[in-house]
């Protein structure tokens, strides 16, 4: 078990600063839509740059309407970010002394319920609300919707390896 | 569950205390709890040797059978 824990805290912390990233961007392209800082709209008015802090150097581009900026935009940014949490908070399980434990359960139940539920739900939104969404945003439902049953599953195994666990430390 | 354990009588009896037949079988009092109040699913051999090393008695001493109905 000592290289699944080594692989696992490696894999935690790199999955966990990109959840930090993922949000502080949704977060900071969210301040400069509201506030125009560091927010650039092209001369058409179509398209929107958000800037790198403090300079005119482009970081993310979109279409300047609202319904792609939030269900095109931010709510994929912040869900990614959410993903990640939820990714770091699976491989912290893994990285704990006791590996069978219902906390780990219930972030497995965590992460598998969002990866089936909230990318088809986004994309749902998105399609009535941004108009058209973007070519293979589809496929990448389908592999979260695939990452979530695997993760179900080994839920399931958790689940069991839990109840056993219990049944084991009642043996004196 | 129909087999008792009856571990208080002979604590009694050798006039130790359960902490101090914990720290001999090198469990936790916890465990040792468990034992007492009838919620432990199984005993294992060297534990039950190790009882009867401890409180100098028979497994027949600390193990009863109780018929329930």
């Amino acid at each position: 078990m000592k290289g699944v824990k080594t692989i696992s805290t490696i894999l935690y912390y790199i999955t966990m600063v990109a959840a930090i990233l993922y949000l502080s961007i949704t977060v900071y392209a969210l301040i400069t839509m509201l506030t125009d800082w560091s927010y650039v709209v092209s001369a058409d008015g179509k398209t929107f740059a958000v800037c790198y802090p403090f300079t005119e150097k482009r970081f993310l581009l979109g279409e300047n309407n609202w319904g792609y900026k939030l269900f095109n935009f931010l709510l994929p940014l912040g869900f990614y970010g959410i993903f990640f949490w939820l990714l770091s908070k699976v491989f912290g399980v893994f990285k704990r002394p006791k590996l069978f434990t219902q906390d780990g359960v219930n972030q497995l139940r965590y992460f598998y319920l969002a990866n089936i539920f909230v990318p088809p739900i986004t994309i749902l939104f998105a399609s009535i609300f941004a108009g058209e969404i973007e070519e293979g945003l589809e496929w990448v439902a389908v592999i979260h919707f695939f990452l979530g049953v695997f993760a179900y599953f080994l839920a399931a195994i958790f689940k069991q390896g839990l109840n056993l666990q219990n049944e084991q430390d009642l043996y004196i | 569950m129909a087999i008792v354990i009856n571990i208080d009588v002979m604590l009694a009896k050798r006039k130790m205390q359960s902490k101090e037949l914990a720290e001999i079988l090198d469990i936790t009092p916890a465990n040792l709890s468990i034992l007492k109040t009838g919620k432990a699913k199984g005993l294992r051999f060297d534990t039950l040797e190790a009882i009867c090393k401890a409180l100098a008695c028979q497994p027949g001493d600390i193990l009863e059978y109780v018929a329930t109905e």
